[in-house]
């Protein structure tokens, strides 16, 4: 069971300091208790156990606007054996609640499209507010069945040293290692689709060395998603997609688990085909992010803290890139990885770029 | 175990090992009704599973829940009692959407 023990309204406000909208805020804390429970593992204060366990959520009141308004959320998430582990989330979390809000309103015709607002958010001590069972529910129980987590032994530090650094490392993420074959064949992949959106599966091991209970995550190979439907700014995963992808790793018998997936942002071949501003490297457009449609699927077929999501973006101004998505406090946000296998020696284009200077200085 | 959800017996019924599309979350089902639909049974799943019925958009959804002694996937219609033994194993796979709004 979870207690919040506050309700929360969330309040949305123009750009000129007039209250728009107010409305109860239904924040899933879900997210933030699985990153925060994750945390504990891997400072070894919480069992490695993945289950949802008991969390408690306070309000932590606005140091301007005072109480009832809050800045941030303390989240305490509790172990079986009396272990707990906390975290600071911030007000950030809710601001897709706010952007739906504020969406609405557009609609309503309350809110000028593209114009700025604000949102912040009260909490009312409310003991009634404790996430319980659903009211509605069908004639059968449910218990949650903890299990433990899939980990495998493994040198960080080993790993640290055989990989590239890529992206923005930010102290406290889980350390991911992903081999450079694999962003190679899903970047080839992104290509072959032109314009239309294609993806897969990161398949891999959760890894924790003798010394420490830092936990780091090797991804070791993409399944291609099949049987999805695809077009310029749509991917579908079907259950054959995942059923496909589930075949794959047990034939593949390596004892892998679904560590995240990758999808292309192509899109902008047709948008940026004819772009006047390519030729003097103006184009601004940057098809790499996450949209809200992909962090609902990630929330919905990777909600563990260790989930990744790689973008493959691609487009005729910017080229090919890529970035990694990952938790963090709840929220899936970009972070930095480390790529294996990328400084492989290679005789043969050392032994060319020779020749080809030596020529160069031959016609000087 | 940590209870999410529980309601009234019933003596037709029968126990099932469910798990979500990541397979890294797990849950038993206890006294599901042997006259309740698979479409029945998968709604009731989804909320105590914290799994979400609704797309961004708020359309509903598609789950279909995969049966893993038949390597099937269940249709909607199907009776409990008709195509599930006791303890049998499902996965819940979504037809669920990237996209770049
Ligand atoms: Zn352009
Ligand atoms: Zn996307």
């Amino acid at each position: 069971m979870s207690q919040s023990g506050h309700r929360y309204t969330l309040e949305i406000i123009s750009d000129s300091g007039e209250l728009l909208d107010q409305l109860a805020a239904d924040i899933n804390w879900e997210p933030p208790a699985e990153c925060t429970r994750f945390t504990g593992i891997r400072r070894g204060q919480i069992p490695a156990v993945m289950a949802t366990g008991e969390r408690v959520v306070q309000p932590v009141w606005h140091p301007k606007l005072e109480r009832p308004y809050v800045c941030e959320f303390y989240l305490t998430v509790f172990g079986d054996n009396g272990e707990q582990v906390s975290a600071e989330i911030p007000l950030s979390y809710v601001g897709d609640l706010a952007r739906r809000a504020s969406a609405r309103l557009v609609e309503k015709g309350v809110l000028q499209a593209g114009s700025r607002f604000h949102y912040r958010v009260f909490a009312v001590e409310d003991s009634a507010a404790t996430q319980s069972e659903p009211s509605a529910a069908p004639s059968f129980s449910v218990e949650e069945v903890p299990r433990a987590l899939p980990l495998h032994t493994g040198c960080l530090l080993d790993a640290l040293e055989d990989g590239l650094r890529f992206g923005t490392m930010t102290a406290g993420d889980m350390p991911v290692f992903i081999p450079h074959h694999v962003l190679t064949e899903a970047s080839v992949l992104a290509r072959q689709a032109g314009a239309n959106e294609t993806g897969g599966i990161l398949i891999g091991h959760l890894l924790r060395g003798p010394g420490s209970p830092e936990i780091f995550a090797k991804i070791t190979a993409q399944i291609p998603a099949k049987h999805t439907r695809t077009s310029l700014t749509k991917l579908t995963f079907t259950a054959d997609t995942w059923a496909a992808v589930r075949g794959a790793i047990s034939q593949r018998g390596q004892d892998e688990i679904q560590l995240g997936w990758w999808h292309s942002h192509s899109f902008l071949k047709e948008l940026c085909r004819d772009c006047e501003r390519r030729g003097d490297g103006t184009c601004t457009t940057n098809p790499s992010f996450v949209s809200v449609e992909d962090v609902a699927l990630h929330r919905t077929c990777f909600p563990r803290a260790f989930s990744l999501a790689l973008v493959i973006s691609d487009s005729p101004c910017g080229g090919l890139g890529w970035e990694l998505f990952g938790w963090r406090c709840g929220m899936v946000v970009s972070r930095g990885f480390h790529i294996t296998e990328a400084l492989q020696p290679a005789p043969r284009l050392v032994t060319a770029s020779i020749v080809n200077r030596e020529s160069q200085h031959g016609k000087n | 175990m940590n209870r999410l959800g529980t309601v009234k017996g019933s003596s037709g019924s029968i126990g099932l090992q469910v798990s979500d599309v990541s397979g890294q979350k797990h849950a038993n089902a206890k006294g599901v009704p042997l006259d309740s639909t698979v479409g029945e049974l998968v709604h009731g799943l989804l909320g105590r599973m914290n799994l979400p019925h609704n797309d961004v958009s708020g359309r509903p959804l598609t789950y279909q829940a995969r049966l893993e002694r038949e390597g099937r996937h269940l249709h909607a219609s199907e009776v409990v009692g008709e195509s599930l033994q006791e303890d049998d194993r499902i996965v819940l796979l979504p037809d669920v959407d990237a996209g770049c709004r």
